[in-house]
């Protein structure tokens, strides 16, 4: 059983209530079509040591946003700033310089199936030239974050959706980049694989001090992660609830409504919107 | 009846010029892909351990199928070859017959659908269950190019292995011959291989080993295409090893013809 607190308290709220004025990555009327709009002029903001939930229906253009960020995709108007660069006009060459500060972690988590758990989560490493016992005590550190440890040598195919999204975590964390983004992490899971999902979110988020994104279509797991904090008690870390929306702070949301932002805000504000789309997105 | 006529005719034309159009863009994506992969084998970063994998897959894992093709066509062509032969009391150059077709032709072409069968098919099954499992983007994400890591090596692979797996399939395919001679049509054995060192001539050898380069190419280039343009899930992944292996064929049929035609200028036989 979770404790229930009534507010944060400790090393999680000090980090979060620190932004910084300058966003950490910013979209000025980002525009996208494919076949049809995809996104029709997007804006938003995201700063330093905070968590942007990103909410919407299916094909509302969320997963294109991690893209964007990314440079898997290029916007055909507007502008994206990633830590200060401009990257809507990146070749893919200058992109390394910035996926190497921003990590991802896909859907089903992507891992490459030829590679050992250890390989896995070690790959960035090696391929920056690092000496192996250097990645080997780099990578048995993220296992024992993700709380894989035992899984090194095995291979992604014996390994639960979980366990593949955990290990998803622990290489996108691996390189320690600044900001993380999570792909609908919890899509397809059962609701206490879940938990143990936005828990991890929750704690990247609060002991390690990553900004991040997530996109989800999951209600209750963007609110866990919102209303979740990772609470000093006995000397350990534990995930504690906070019930009281007008309290949180450091986590917004930003509904997408067919490639437009339907609502940004804080989670007390999208409670408390009267928006037909919201209350219907929500109910 | 008339406006349907041009409402037909019009529908018609717009699914031919997408269509067209489609297939111009592939060309293209398939020139740029093969540009790039080749620019890759030269410029760092360069992965030694992925070119020695494939080369492994691709060429010690093609050895059976390729000794039992290449001696089996050997085979058969020495037995069809005496039938034919035997009308102008010819017999006796079966194994000149055998080497030269087995070198200048069969040998490069067989060994090349073959290898395009297995192989081939499997860099599109590959690289495209990449791309539905997001593996690609993964690697782009991590800094890595996907056309240098996984292109690169396969190319090379399939450039060095299959005239390799051609010298062998040709080798293998003379001493087919040379059982069916000796065993079935009576020639004696010193007889059969005087034949082949007689018919061989260095253009012979030019021509059957710049061929089985090309087809290398080809196959690994094609296969690594059709892998990286997968959409559409499982699916998807059937559709392009289908494509594959198709396009890699008719590629390399048709490739082989025009590559004779300017061979036997370059290479004349005497």
């Amino acid at each position: 059983m979770r404790e229930r607190v009534a507010r944060v308290e400790g090393p999680a709220r000090e980090r979060r209530a620190r932004p910084r004025e300058e966003p950490i990555l910013a979209f000025r009327d980002v525009r996208l079509s494919f076949d049809r709009p995809i996104l029709k002029g997007v804006s938003f903001d995201l700063a330093q040591g905070t968590t942007k939930i990103i909410l919407g229906g299916s094909g509302s253009g969320k997963t294109t946003i991690l893209r964007l960020i990314l440079g898997l995709l290029k916007p055909e108007e507007g502008s994206i700033s990633v830590l200060g660069a401009e990257v809507a006009g990146m070749t893919e060459e200058e992109m390394r310089d910035i996926r190497l500060k921003v990590g991802m972690v896909f859907q089903e988590g992507a891992l490459f199936d030829s590679l050992t758990v250890g390989e896995n989560v070690g790959y960035r490493l090696a391929e920056d030239g690092l000496a192996e016992d250097e990645i080997e005590d780099r990578v048995r550190e993220m296992l024992g974050f993700v709380e894989l440890s035992p899984f090194f040598d095995r291979m992604p195919s014996e390994l639960s959706g979980g366990q593949r999204r955990r290990v998803a975590v622990a290489r996108a964390l691996a390189a320690r980049p600044r900001i993380i983004l999570y792909d609908e992490p919890t899509t397809g899971l059962d609701p206490i694989t879940a938990t143990t999902i936005t828990d991890l979110i929750v704690k990247v988020r609060d002991l390690d001090g990553v900004t991040s994104i997530l996109v989800t279509h999951q209600l209750r797991d963007a609110f866990n992660v919102a209303r979740t904090f990772m609470l000093k008690k006995n000397g350990e870390f534990v995930p504690s609830v906070v019930d009281d929306m007008s309290v949180l702070e450091g986590t917004e949301f930003l509904m997408l409504k067919e490639g437009e932002v339907e609502f940004e805000g804080s989670p007390h504000e999208l409670q408390e919107s009267d928006d037909p789309y919201i209350r219907e997105f929500l109910s | 009846m008339e406006v349907r006529t041009q409402y037909v005719v019009a529908g018609l034309a717009r699914r031919v010029g997408l269509g067209l159009k489609q297939w111009v863009l592939s060309v293209q994506d398939y020139v740029i892909l093969s540009w790039r992969g080749v620019n890759a084998l030269f410029t760092r970063p360069i992965y030694p351990r992925e070119i020695t994998n494939q080369m492994d897959s691709l060429g010690v894992e093609s050895l059976p199928i390729v000794v039992l093709t290449g001696m089996f066509t050997g085979m058969v062509l020495s037995l069809q070859s005496a039938a034919s032969l035997d009308a102008f009391g010819a017999r006796p150059y079966v194994g000149r017959l055998v080497a030269v077709s087995m070198i200048r032709e069969l040998g490069p072409v067989l060994t090349a659908l073959m290898v395009t069968g297995r192989v081939g098919s499997g860099m599109a099954a590959e690289l495209g269950s990449m791309v539905v499992t997001q593996q690609i983007d993964a690697l782009r994400v991590l800094g890595t190019d996907p056309i240098r890591k996984l292109v690169a090596p396969r190319l090379a692979a399939a450039i060095v292995m299959v005239p390799i797996l051609t010298i062998i399939s040709d080798m293998l395919g003379i001493f087919g011959g040379s059982l069916i001679s000796v065993f079935n049509l009576q020639l004696s054995w010193a007889y059969y291989w005087r034949s082949v060192a007689n018919a061989l001539v260095m253009n012979d050898l030019a021509m059957g080993l710049t061929k089985p380069l090309v087809f290398g190419f080809i196959l690994a280039s094609v296969g690594c295409h059709m892998g990286l343009q997968t959409t559409g899930g499982t699916q998807g992944v059937g559709l392009s090893t289908t494509r594959s292996v198709v396009v890699g064929s008719v590629l390399i049929l048709s490739s082989d013809f025009f590559m004779t035609k300017i061979l036997l200028l370059v290479f004349p036989v005497t």
